[in-house]
């Protein structure tokens, strides 16, 4: 699992629904429940809610991914392993993956932590696999990109966030269409 | 339900919910395709510099001179009976390159990486003589006798140390040649595709 950094400041401590339940609420919990007592518009009342698309097609590994820049021939000595210049670690940047639809008034006052995990096909965590043949499976490293204020209109905030898929192709021998679920996670501090 | 029993059982309510209302997951499925993938190393030239002695011992000679024994004749005038034995036949070399060619591949399951190859130019001239070349065999580095044209193994991957080496191995004709020099034109093709 991968956090994202914290946006914005933290300003807002403790566990925000136990200070909403309880009597005896401290300094955290005042500040949230007078918040919650002004006066609102009906959409600034409104819940929160994280959007992902339900699905990403992640743009297909092609040879100019793997071949040195600037041409398609690289050099041979004839020597085994000696082979240079293919590259195995391919970036793929998904920007603006997911939006947290907000109160305008929370972006200000609240800190968000996003954490990121994804599971290949068959379960493997850090991983796209590929359902047509066991075992196959890439692994990936997530590069949080984010989280950013999208826009503020009508009393909403959008925030919105991404991340990077740092995929190593080492030992991939098998071609098709790798597969995962990108689980995110935003949660309020 | 005492009360000590029910102000616990809020209390463990809302502990049990805050996680739920402070953060909140959502998932996508993410898809990505892998092609399937083949890089071929090759020479695209390729130089025998052949010496007197390398060129006696493709005739099956240790060098450029041959003892073939002493003989006696009986007059000033005879036959001394040179034969040239142990001679082989300039139209029946083969010439082995080793690691001629190099891949590296990604393939659909089930598929393997197959390297073929051919000479399609058989002909190496110096203006005046021709060496011929015929029969490109192949096979994986180091494996075992060469008989046929293509080989197949399973794709390799991308790695530094997932590269598939190969042998080339063709059979060469010296019987038409009678000058010495620089013999150029000839070519073998190298083909490597996943089937």
């Amino acid at each position: 699992m991968v956090r994202g950094r914290i946006f914005p400041p933290l300003l807002l401590a403790g566990c925000l629904v136990c200070g909403a339940a309880s009597e005896g609420a401290d300094a955290g919990t005042a500040k949230r429940r007078a918040l919650d007592e002004r006066p609102a518009s009906p959409s600034a009342l409104a819940p929160e809610r994280l959007l992902l698309p339900g699905h990403v097609d992640v743009e297909p590994i092609r040879a100019g991914d793997l071949l040195p820049a600037g041409g398609a021939t690289i050099s041979f000595d004839g020597a085994r392993g000696a082979v240079a210049g293919l590259r195995t670690r391919v970036l793929r940047r998904l920007d603006g993956l997911w939006r947290f639809d907000v109160p305008a008034e929370r972006t200000t006052d609240a800190a968000l932590q996003v954490e990121y995990e994804l599971r290949g096909a068959d379960g493997r965590r850090d991983a796209l696999s590929l359902p047509d043949a066991d075992g196959a499976w890439i692994p990936v490293r997530l590069q949080p990109v984010g989280p950013r204020l999208l826009r503020s209109w009508n009393g909403r905030s959008w925030l919105e966030g991404g991340v990077i898929l740092d995929l190593d192709l080492e030992d991939v021998r098998h071609a098709g269409t790798y597969r995962g679920t990108l689980f995110v996670t935003v949660s309020r501090l | 339900m005492n009360r000590k029993l029910f102000v616990l059982a809020l209390f463990a309510l809302a502990v049990a919910a805050a996680p739920t209302m402070a953060q909140q997951t959502a998932q996508t499925q993410v898809n990505m395709n892998m092609p399937s993938f083949v890089v071929l190393y090759y020479r695209n030239a390729v130089t025998f510099d052949i010496s007197e002695a390398q060129l006696a011992s493709l005739v099956g000679h240790a060098s450029g001179t041959v003892d073939e024994g002493s003989t006696t004749l009986n007059d000033f005038s005879g036959d001394a009976g040179v034969t040239g034995s142990g001679f082989t036949e300039p139209s029946s070399l083969s010439g082995t390159v080793t690691n001629f060619w190099g891949v590296r591949s990604i393939g659909a399951p089930g598929e393997q990486t197959q390297v073929s190859v051919s000479v399609t130019t058989g002909t190496i001239s110096n203006g005046t003589d021709t060496i011929a070349i015929s029969n490109a065999l192949t096979r994986t580095a180091g494996g075992g006798a060469f008989s046929a044209s293509s080989v197949t193994f399973a794709p390799t991957g991308l790695g530094a140390g997932n590269i598939q080496l190969g042998d080339v191995q063709f059979d060469v004709d010296l019987s038409g040649v009678s000058s010495s020099g620089a013999y150029t034109g000839g070519v073998v093709e190298v083909t490597a595709q996943n089937i």
